[in-house]
């Protein structure tokens, strides 16, 4: 996507037509929130194999559709160009709003879409995305002169090759392919992004088309990497951390304009060396598991309540087969269901047992203990008014998000801290997509995210 | 449409969005031939050349001779200033090989350019950096640069300083003697359109003469064209001394 999108982008800033670049994708995204709609409503199936099949036809559909429309206004030429587009943004981003008001069931994926949350795809979808992509790749290298040249002057490029109508309907075709499908994988605001921003940041550092296409990418391909690694590092949305970043490459790129192209260049090499090394630092962090009882001289450990601090139930359903057999055998409530907090908690107690600790609930000694967030002023404070004394261990859920057969994504924080000093024995933080591929349910994909999690931590 | 003629024009009419901007125009030019375009600001002589390249929908006939190669320096051409392509760039587009130049088009490029009065170290720059002359010398030379049998020149020395707009229109001569140009030329500079043009075809929205300057210009006729503003009779008294 960094790479590739840059290069159609080149060519929408060439025809200063950047504008559309920014339509297009919101068009798309309004054709995904209106399939979803319609799927919510019965009038489309449910398919089974692909829950974004059905949002990629959406896009799709809507893309040519929206590509065919200001074509067809284009060629009629009533009003201003930019006008037409900004309407059609404006309705283009109402709809999209109006289809997911329409669709509460849906409302979270679509919205995570918008978002530009790009999380995980499947293999299939890798595969598609890969093969679109790069057939449009091949597309702009084998026909870069025909494009160059419609962009740069339609008169000019009338009077040389004749009418030009097949190239700019190949290089919208183009733009529309990669438009629609990287929509529905990474939502309009990255796109938009991608296709655009890179553009605008290497037109100001070089003077030949060649190296402007060229540069176009390889700073697509630096927003795609930075991004994604700063998205994941600081647990950002992937399309709102892009898109900051690429506009840094846009200022970046107009003040070193302004030195000269060693100057320039020194820097571009220093920010690559950092980068570099921020990266090997960030992979060489080693990660201990939690300590066992002998190291840290103390047996005894009070677990506190696993912190929901995601603002969701996390719930899980119905169906679970432990609950049920729990119910059973009298040993779970009718009306209790059970929760991931839980489950952790569960997991953490039996492997803290195995590491040497006596554990200990906080609300056995007072039923109204809340649970401990992972802040450690906070637990500490809490602990000492419940007058509790030696470990504590803490949990606190930032985010778990679940896609059945999938993955789900999680950020846990942990932390043993000693009470009579505050001291932070160990902590550490669990942040990453967890392929549940074989999960069939959300139930058992939580299941699995929690021994995976619990795993993790204790090596 | 007869053999030495490599255009033939009948009843051309441009109507653009309800509105007639030209009309009734028919001439016809031949191989190796200097026409001019005369009108007052708006009279459509623009409108006429892009309705003969094809740019713009027109009524009538517009009939061009086989497989012409056909030239055009438009008389405005809006570039943007930041667009990252360079004069040598701009001419490669022309070229077989645009990503990987041959050197024989480098070398014939080098030689058209000295034609307009450009150096080879132009080359290099990027085409939104050159003045408004460096421009329109640039526009000529990348009309001419691969031989065309017929060119046209919309007001080709707007923009240009005085010195050089002599070496302009010596180039036309140059072009219609070497290489048996067809030139098409828009111009407000009547000495100019006496000296250089075979034929004349006067415009105010629609056609008001045709023919030979001597024979057609007369100062009845440019007062009918021009109105009554006295721009015109210097040149034509010019012409008479």
């Amino acid at each position: 996507m960094g790479l590739v999108c840059p290069l159609v982008g080149s060519y929408l800033v060439l025809r200063r037509t950047v504008f559309l670049g920014l339509t297009l994708p919101q068009i798309a995204a309004a054709g995904v929130s209106f399939a979803f709609w319609l799927q919510q409503t019965g009038f489309l199936p449910r398919w089974e194999q692909s829950e974004q099949g059905i949002g990629m036809v959406g896009s799709l559909v809507f893309t040519f559709l929206g590509m065919g429309l200001i074509g067809y206004l284009e060629q009629r030429g009533k009003g201003l160009a930019e006008g037409r587009l900004a309407a059609a943004y404006a309705l283009a981003g109402g709809l999209t709003i109006l289809f997911i008001v329409f669709n509460p069931a849906g409302q979270i994926e679509v919205l995570n879409l918008l978002k530009g949350e790009v999380i995980a795809l499947s293999q299939v979808e890798l595969r598609l995305l890969a093969a679109v992509f790069g057939l449009v790749f091949l597309g702009m290298l084998i026909f870069r002169r025909e494009f160059l040249l419609t962009s740069f002057d339609r008169d000019l490029a009338f009077l040389l090759k004749g009418r030009q109508v097949i190239w700019d309907v190949l290089l919208y075709l183009l733009a529309g392919l990669i438009i629609a499908f990287g929509v529905i994988m990474a939502g309009p605001l990255l796109i938009f992004g991608f296709l655009v921003l890179p553009a605008l940041a290497a037109r100001p550092l070089v003077s030949r088309m060649s190296k402007f296409l060229l540069l176009s990418s390889l700073l697509g391909l630096v927003m795609a990497f930075m991004g994604f690694y700063s998205s994941v590092r600081l647990d950002l949305p992937l399309g709102p951390t892009d898109v900051t970043l690429g506009c840094c490459l846009i200022f970046l790129a107009y003040g070193l304009r302004r030195i000269s192209a060693k100057a320039s260049a020194t820097v571009m090499m220093l920010l690559f060396v950092v980068l570099l090394i921020a990266g090997c630092a960030t992979s060489m962090t080693v990660t201990t598991p939690v300590p066992d009882a002998k190291a840290v001289r103390s047996d005894r450990i009070w677990l506190a309540k696993v912190k929901n601090s995601t603002g969701l139930p996390l719930l899980l359903p119905s169906t679970n087969l432990l609950r049920s057999a729990g119910e059973m055998f009298g040993k779970v409530p009718s009306d209790y269901r059970q929760n991931v907090m839980d489950l952790l908690r569960d997991g953490l107690r039996q492997e803290l047992q195995q590491n040497g600790y006596r554990v200990t609930f906080p609300e056995e000694t007072d039923a109204r203990f809340p649970p401990f967030s992972a802040e450690t002023n906070s637990a500490l404070q809490l602990g000492r008014e419940g007058k509790l004394s030696g470990l504590v261990f803490v949990s606190e859920i930032w985010r778990w998000e679940g896609y059945p057969q999938q993955f789900v994504r999680v950020f846990v924080d942990f932390k043993l801290v000693r009470l009579e000093d505050g001291a932070v024995l160990w902590d550490r933080r669990v942040q990453r997509a967890i392929p549940t591929s074989s999960s069939t349910n959300l139930g058992q994909a939580y299941t699995d995210a929690v021994i995976a999690v619990v795993h993790e931590i204790f090596g | 449409m007869e053999q030495d003629s490599v255009l033939d024009v009948r009843d051309c009419a441009v109507v653009l969005d309800g509105q007639t901007l030209l009309s009734g125009v028919s001439f016809k030019v031949r191989k190796g031939e200097a026409l001019a375009v005369i009108g007052p600001n708006g009279a459509g002589k623009t409108i006429l050349f892009k309705a003969l390249l094809g740019l713009v929908p027109f009524r009538g006939t517009i009939e061009w001779g086989e497989a012409l190669r056909i030239g055009y320096v438009p008389q405005k051409f809006p570039v943007d200033k930041t667009v990252p392509l360079t004069v040598c760039e701009f001419f490669l587009l022309k070229a077989k090989r645009f990503w990987s130049p041959d050197e024989t088009f480098l070398e014939h490029l080098s030689h058209e350019l000295s034609l307009v009065g450009l150096s080879q170290e132009i080359l290099e720059r990027p085409v939104g950096e050159l003045s408004g002359g460096q421009l329109q010398r640039l526009l000529i030379g990348w009309a001419m640069v691969d031989h065309p049998e017929v060119m046209l020149f919309d007001e080709p020395t707007a923009g240009i300083d005085v010195g050089f707009e002599e070496t302009v229109y010596q180039l036309l001569q140059r072009l219609q003697k070497e290489r048996n140009t067809t030139i098409l030329l828009i111009s407000h500079e009547l000495n100019i359109v006496y000296r250089y043009a075979d034929q004349v075809v006067c415009l105010n929205r629609e056609m008001l003469c045709r023919g030979k300057p001597h024979e057609v210009l007369h100062p009845q006729d440019l007062a009918r064209l021009f109105g009554e503003s006295g721009f015109y009779k210097h040149a034509n008294e010019a012409h008479q001394h």
